[in-house]
């Protein structure tokens, strides 16, 4: 009956645990970068602000010069105006979200029954689990012409196969890198945990997620 | 390819939001698009119907369904699909309602979004594929480890419902812990009493011939997955047949070697033959091998000549390997105590008459080493008695957790006390006191009303000090939770050591890849709806090797699984086995073993003379983790695959 003491080897909780524990030292890091970003963005805000203002001014010039020379082919300006387009007012960025089929989805559709609006800029690629999803698939989508993506999975001890989100969630660090490197900015591409009961949440994540790559633009470089 | 649309109206709620009209323009001028066709209510019985008669006129190769959440309908449009001779994995669903027309405002916004949507899921199901379920033969009969009370009433459940079952337990006896104990709480039923008819059910009762029982066996070796288990066991010699033995004990009179009894935590002896304890079942004695003069090269044949009954001695018995084939496993090994000499300051191992809670069941227990008498060592009436709850439980250093049974047996020690030794005194330390549900207060308020008991709160087990003085009087030198020290003196002390995980969780669970929890204990599939199932396949646990508890949690687990068993192995009914799978293209493999490692469920297997990887299908859930993380895009999740991720993305996007 008396045993000695003996510890049990390493259970999946604990290797789970600690991966959660450097998930979020990563995460507080990649904070830290982000806040960074953050201020570069509204620097580059303002600027486009004025560059958006000069457009302004500018086409009318343009559209005033054409109309004086009709006949003319005038090339020139088009060139110009190439990167000011990407500040139009129109601009609707194209973001594909990939939702596991269990929590994730389920959050989808409490924000459908329980009506509450959001932006039409997300396509939703279901698949089984978050653990399905390939970093290929993310860059897929970007360079199919996609300006941002977000992948949503159960939170964390709740996937319907146990780990998969930690799989992803790890994957997803990895990632992060990578289109840094593919030149992509990294807040085009977003992860989150959403429930089954979440469907607010869900709705913030997309709405935040479509201002946020609103905010940046069309994607610039396209993946080779 | 001629894909098949079909939008759903879903009365008015998709059509308020969503232009069909244009939507249907739209895509019918697409690629592989064969015709569009809208209905009213498609998950109506008259809609479904409308569904039917269409997809028998058109025949199309696709099918893609706008509508209402997959999770609602899918299901309903699949089996339609099947029914008119279409293989159902050729549909793909589009979430029009919950995803568009309840959740956007604006019409042409809807239906803007409506046709990129649809633009995905034709895209995709161009590519999907059709699949078949596969079924195969189970095998109905089940393995039990472990012939406590759960495991006891698993076969019972079992037997009882014509399935065959095989025992194993690694002791000479059936019964588990309860049967050693005289009393059982709430109630003070007698242990073996009610324990014993249950035991003899199994033995010799209407269903008996459905249950094998092989005691001091263990499990060595198991190979296949759920419905196809073989089963490797190992048997040690007996030495007595207990088919044919009657049980008389003349063996055990003849014996002429006295050892010391580990049934009775070594406090008295045995014979070499012997029983485990008078009154256990099987009700054959065995010979404790080690022990025995023959093992030393004697010939001492002193058993088998007392011995009435012709060949129930076997000295030339011999350890056996049994196969068995299974369709399903059920872990009961039980749990044990733990090591009260880890907390060295309350004197156990070191003082006399500091027992522990098995080892004063054994005591008060008529087969034990006094008889039944509470005695200390000396022989003497112990007249003030220290009850320490808690120990090792509810502490950060050793376990933290409560081990949830220790209250009810400390307050039925306390019963048994006062009937037996009456006038004692009897002090109760304890962190927390627990006594929930409907049956477990009387014995807790028996105790409180005992004028001679006496209840201390502590904090921590360090805060208790128990010494000795020469005339072998104990002290007990303690703080109380509001910082209070006091001194009383014991000349018996009762320790509460915590519920652990058995001795043999760590290999069983190697051997059958099922985790432990982070104390050790079998970890369950789910904490609130599934506690006896594992996270493999196949693999049930029941009773405290999952989590400490007390009989009736433990033979309600073991009757829970017995459920499942039933209900998943039915004899003449096929595993039928989901298509959505992975699996693995063996040309491409390179060996790395990574899909091994991130497979949740242990259904993938590496074959080291192929260097191959293979997926075993019942045992994969289809998550597709593996298929994203090999290397070599050598794994395919169908239904999930690459190409059709890849042209759903595009389409979405186009
Ligand atoms: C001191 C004490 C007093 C208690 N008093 C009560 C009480 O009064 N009332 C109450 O309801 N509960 C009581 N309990 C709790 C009770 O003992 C458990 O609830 C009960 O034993 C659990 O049953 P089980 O079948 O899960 O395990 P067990 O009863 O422990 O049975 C497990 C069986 O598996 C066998 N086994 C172990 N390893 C292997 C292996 N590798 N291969 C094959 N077989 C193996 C063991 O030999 C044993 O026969 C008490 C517990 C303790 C410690
Ligand atoms: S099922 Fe949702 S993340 Fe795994």
């Amino acid at each position: 009956m008396i045993s000695k003491n003996k510890q049990p080897s390493v259970p999946d909780n604990d290797r789970l645990s600690a991966i959660e524990n450097s998930i979020s030292n990563l995460e507080q890091k990649f904070e830290a970068i982000e806040n960074g970003y953050t201020n570069v963005l509204n620097v580059t805000k303002s600027l486009a602000e004025k560059i958006g203002a000069l457009k302004d001014v500018l086409s009318d010039k343009i559209n005033a010069n054409e109309e004086r020379s009709s006949t003319h082919e005038v090339s020139q300006p088009q060139v110009i105006l190439a990167p000011v387009e990407v500040k139009s007012k129109q601009y609707e960025p194209k973001i594909v979200g990939f939702l596991c089929n269990w929590c994730s989805y389920a959050g989808a559709d409490k924000a459908g029954s329980a009506q509450i609006p959001y932006p039409t800029n997300v396509r939703i690629v279901k698949v089984m689990c978050s653990g399905r999803i390939d970093p290929e698939f993310i860059l897929k989508a970007f360079q199919e012409g996609a300006d941002g993506v977000m992948i949503l999975a159960c939170h964390p001890g709740d996937c319907h196969y146990k780990e998969g989100n930690y799989r992803a969630a790890q994957r997803y660090q990895m990632l992060k890198k990578l289109l840094n490197q593919y030149g992509i900015e990294q807040d085009r591409c977003y992860f989150d945990y959403v429930s089954a009961g979440e469907g607010e949440k869900f709705v913030r994540l997309i709405t935040e997620t479509v201002a946020k790559v609103k905010s940046l633009g069309p994607l610039k470089v396209l993946v080779e | 390819m001629k894909v098949g649309v079909y939008l759903c109206e879903c009365g008015t709620n998709i059509t308020e939001k969503v232009d069909l009209d244009q939507v249907s323009a739209t895509i019918s001028e697409l690629d592989n698009v064969g015709y569009v066709s809208k209905i009213g209510l498609m998950c109506s019985y008259d809609g479904v119907s409308v569904f039917e008669d269409d997809l028998q006129k058109q025949k199309p190769d696709r099918v893609v369904v706008a509508a209402c959440s997959p999770r609602d309908h899918e299901a309903t449009f699949m089996k339609a699909m099947t029914k008119v001779g279409i293989n159902q994995y050729l549909m793909q669903m589009v979430n029009f309602r919950e995803q568009l027309s309840w959740v956007t405002e604006d019409k042409q916004a809807a239906t803007d979004k409506a046709i990129v949507m649809l633009k995905g899921a034709i895209a995709r199901v161009v590519q999907q594929e059709a699949l078949e379920k596969k079924s195969i033969t189970m095998n109905n009969d089940v393995l039990i480890i472990g012939a406590g009370p759960a495991g006891l009433k698993a076969a019972l459940t079992l037997a009882e419902a014509d399935r065959k079952v095989t025992i194993i337990e690694k002791s000479p006896m059936i019964g588990g812990l309860p049967v050693r104990y005289e009393e059982l709480f709430p109630k003070m039923e007698c242990g073996p009493c009610m324990l014993e008819p249950i035991e003899h059910e199994i033995l010799h009762g209407d269903h008996a011939e459905n249950i094998e029982i092989i005691t001091q066996a263990e499990l060595k070796e198991v190979k296949g997955f759920y419905g196809n288990f073989i089963a490797k066991i190992i048997k040690a010699p007996r030495y007595v047949d207990t088919e044919i033995c009657i049980g008389c004990a003349e063996c055990v009179g003849a014996c002429p070697v006295s050892v010391k009894n580990p049934m009775n935590s070594n406090m008295n002896e045995k014979k070499a033959m012997d029983f485990t304890f008078f009154g256990a079942l099987p009700n054959a004695t065995y010979i404790d091998y080690e022990a025995c003069l023959r093992s030393k090269g004697e010939s001492c044949e002193a058993c088998k000549t007392a011995c009435p009954i012709e060949g129930a001695v076997i000295f030339d018995d011999k350890e056996e390997i049994i196969e068995k084939n299974v369709g399903a496993i059920l872990l009961a090994i039980g749990t044990q105590l733990y090591d009260a000499t880890l907390l060295p300051n309350l004197g156990y191992g070191a003082l006399k008459d500091v027992v522990t809670s098995y080892e004063f069941e054994r005591i008060l227990s008529s087969g034990g080493p006094t008889g039944g008498q509470i005695l200390k060592s000396n022989g003497d009436i112990p007249k003030s008695i220290a009850i320490i709850h808690c120990v090792g439980s509810l502490d950060e250093n050793h376990k933290s957790y409560c081990s949830g049974t220790c209250c009810q047996t400390g307050f039925k020690f306390a019963h048994e006390l006062h009937h037996k030794v009456g006038e004692s005194t009897i002090t109760h330390f304890y962190k927390q006191l627990v006594f929930p549900g409907k049956s477990d207060y009387p014995l807790y308020k028996n105790a409180m009303n005992n004028s001679h008991a006496k209840f201390v709160n502590y904090l921590s087990t360090s805060d208790i000090n128990v010494v000795e003085n020469k005339k072998g009087v104990k002290t007990i030198s303690y703080k109380d939770v509001s910082g209070i020290s006091g001194e009383i003196e014991a000349d018996m002390i009762i320790l509460l050591p915590a519920t652990i995980p058995g001795l043999d969780n760590e290999s069983l669970s190697s051997l059958l890849e099922v985790n432990l929890d982070k104390e050790g204990f079998f970890e369950e599939l789910h904490g609130l709806v599934d506690s006896v199932r594992s996270k493999v396949k196949g693999i049930f646990v029941a009773g405290s090797c999952q989590s400490p508890t007390d009989i009736k949690g433990a033979v309600n687990q073991g009757v829970a699984a017995a459920g499942y068993m039933l209900s998943g192995l039915v004899p003449g009914r096929k595993l039928e086995i989901e298509p959505i799978v992975a699996e693995v293209i063996e040309d491409k493999c390179a060996g790395c073993h990574v899909c091994v490692l991130v497979c949740p469920y242990k259904a993938i297997q590496f074959n080291e003379e192929t260097k191959k990887s293979s997926i075993n299908a019942v045992l994969c859930q289809g998550c597709g983790t593996c298929v994203s993380a090999c290397p070599a895009n050598a794994i395919i999740g169908h239904h999930f695959t690459k190409e059709e991720i890849y042209e759903e993305i595009r389409g979405v996007l186009s």
